[in-house]
């Protein structure tokens, strides 16, 4: 245990609150941007259906896969996880056109489908059951049944999810899905099996601590997470 | 994600002033100890589901709701034990040392305070658990003493008598679902190891708060097509299953040990997927019929924030009678707006406050709720 230094509680000190004890109101929410996309799903959140999985960006499960599933995407998550069961539909999160179906280079197998959307992005759809049934090239609208949602070890019970990411058309870069698609994201992170916290750097440990407040991703860019102090620490990477 | 480190989160709110005792760093000295298997626990029985009787409205008071940080500070909140700080990672300066820091809820004026390193805290606050190199150190916060724990390098979970400590060794590849999951439990100087149970794609909860018993989840074997909700007394080695399903997620112990409140979700029988609370002896399984965020107020009521249908409405608490099922609501939308961040909410051990990150402003906010 480290000896408090004066200087430390001084500057405490200076950063006093000023925060009253009465009763109070928070300030109302504000009104969010337009957000282009939709959700990929076209039934309502739940247990029979779908719940949000990992978070995008510098969530505790990348930085701990940060050298090797997450290494090409920087060490983020550079996509959204939607777990639900096998088969369950998936659409179009906007109006646009095929790119590629099954790309491999795009990870995210066993089947993957890229679309080019019409409002300047592309979206990649990952760990699909089967083959997508579109062509390249085939125009989809936004809420089109593009294809069905499997698992990323292929058992549709290991891990039975969506992967999905929102790049830049070019492929190159990733963005975070919270910021582009319209959902209800506070109530939709208030459910779920997975761990909703953040990857923190203890030498600045407020740095992308929020759903919103997440970096781009560079795919091929160097590490963003690969922290000197960590919390949670590599425990799970001693074995 | 191993549910130890869920464990882990939980238990760094375990904190207190007196962590900040100054004391200077002492030679570390491993300490070897033999790992002595002992039983496994596979557990086979099916919980007896109660019908849900009708939920009962009562009027809605209204809690008071204060801001407790400004700057959009910060994330993860936890509780004292006491119920009288509220705990959180933070380095509020360029200059300033990163630990965890207390605000005072009797005295929201003052800056929160340094109260500790960053670690995994026994129950008592006595020892604190963190990393170092490749081993895992358990400290004595009032000597400084510290010791190795044979475990190459994993996280623990104190147990509740503040005398032993338990810790997983899980595969790190294969599917989630297979990965073996073997759990130790030792003394709390990390002799007289014992492997008390192996599963598959699970892991421990928790140590049950009363007496000598610690759940955990998983698949007892690569043949089971099915995950099971295991207490395992570790005094006479008998296992109790409580519930067993292809997804069961969300596990929480009431603040006695006497519940547990889980979800089960993509079951073929639809009528079984949503949120069970059931006595941790197997009995009494009840389903609610609310679907969203829960917690424990105390060792009988479930606080539930349900997943809201309109976007442009605050979050409501309300509050199950685990034993009877009974309903009420406890805050209202209209006169007490709670926007919750990534479900970054904590009940207060006391069951009196919740504490919660506000989506509009990204600050901790208190709500103190009505007396049950």
């Amino acid at each position: 245990m480290k000896r408090w230094s004066l200087i430390g509680i001084l500057l405490i000190a200076a950063l006093t609150l000023v925060v009253g004890p009465n009763a109070a109101r928070p300030i109302a929410a504000q009104a969010p941007a337009a957000k282009p996309f939709g959700l990929p799903f076209a039934q309502p959140s739940g247990p029979n259906t779908w719940y949000l999985g990992q978070g995008y960006g510098n969530t505790i499960g990348s930085y701990f896969q940060r050298d090797t599933t997450y290494r090409a995407g920087q060490g983020l998550h550079f996509g959204l996880d939607f777990a639900a069961p096998c088969g369950t539909p998936v659409v179009a999160i906007g109006a646009g056109s095929v790119a590629k179906v099954d790309a491999r280079e795009h990870g995210a197998l066993p089947h993957n489908l890229m679309l080019q959307l019409d409002a300047g992005y592309a979206a990649l759809y990952g760990h699909l059951l089967e083959r997508s049934k579109l062509s390249v090239g085939d125009r989809v609208t936004k809420g089109q049944v593009v294809g069905v949602s499997g698992d990323s070890f292929g058992t549709c019970h290991s891990a039975p999810h969506l992967h999905l990411e929102i790049r830049s058309p070019n492929y190159l870069t990733a963005y975070n899905p919270i910021t582009l698609i319209d959902a209800d994201w506070d109530s939709l992170a208030l459910v779920g099996a997975y761990q909703r916290g953040f990857e923190r750097d203890l030498e600045d440990p407020r740095r992308w601590q929020y759903p919103d407040d997440q970096p781009e991703t560079k795919f091929g860019g160097p590490l963003l997470n690969n922290y000197r102090l960590p919390w949670p620490p590599d425990w799970y990477r001693r074995r | 994600m191993p549910n130890v480190l869920r464990v882990a989160w939980c238990v760094i709110g375990m904190l207190l002033l007196a962590a900040c005792t100054a004391s200077e760093p002492v030679p570390v000295t491993p300490i070897e100890s033999p790992l002595i298997p002992t039983a496994e626990v596979f557990p086979t029985a099916q919980p007896t589901n109660t019908p849900e009787p009708t939920p009962t409205m009562t009027p809605t008071p209204t809690p008071e709701l204060h801001q407790l940080t400004t700057d959009g500070c910060c994330v993860m909140p936890a509780w004292s034990p006491d119920s009288k700080q509220i705990l959180f990672i933070d380095k509020p300066g360029p200059k300033v040392e990163t630990g965890v820091y207390a605000i005072d809820i009797a005295d929201r004026s003052k800056a929160p305070q340094l109260a500790g390193r960053v670690g995994i805290y026994s129950p008592d606050l006595s020892l604190v658990a963190y990393p170092q190199d490749t081993r895992t150190l358990v400290e004595k916060i009032s000597s400084g003493e510290r010791w190795v724990v044979p475990n190459n390098g994993q996280s623990v979970v104190f147990a509740p008598d503040d005398q032993h400590l338990a810790w997983e060794a899980e595969a790190i590849s294969g599917p989630y679902d297979e990965r073996q999951n073997e759990m130790f439990v030792a003394n709390i100087t990390g002799k007289d190891v014992s492997k008390v149970a192996r599963v598959y794609g699970g892991g421990i909860v928790d140590w049950l708060p009363r007496g000598f018993s610690l759940m955990f989840l998983g698949r007892p074997s690569l043949n089971s097509h099915d995950s099971t909700l295991t207490v395992l007394d570790l005094r006479t080695n008998e296992a109790a299953d409580l519930v067993t399903a292809e997804r069961i997620s969300g596990v929480r112990l009431s603040n006695e040990g006497d519940w547990v409140a889980y979800f089960i979700s993509f079951n073929p029988d639809e009528k079984r997927n949503g949120i069970w609370v059931q006595r941790t002896d197997g009995s009494g399984a009840r389903q609610i019929d609310l679907w969203g965020a829960y917690q424990w107020r105390d060792d009988s009521h479930l606080i539930v924030v349900p997943a809201r249908t309109a976007p442009d409405q605050p979050f409501e608490l309300w509050q199950i009678n685990a034993e009877t099922g009974a309903k009420q609501k406890l805050t209202d939308a209209a006169v007490t707006p709670l926007n919750i961040l990534n479900g970054d909410w904590r009940v207060s051990p006391d069951g009196k406050y919740v504490v919660f990150v506000n989506s509009a402003d990204k600050n901790l906010w208190l709500v103190k709720l009505p007396e049950e």
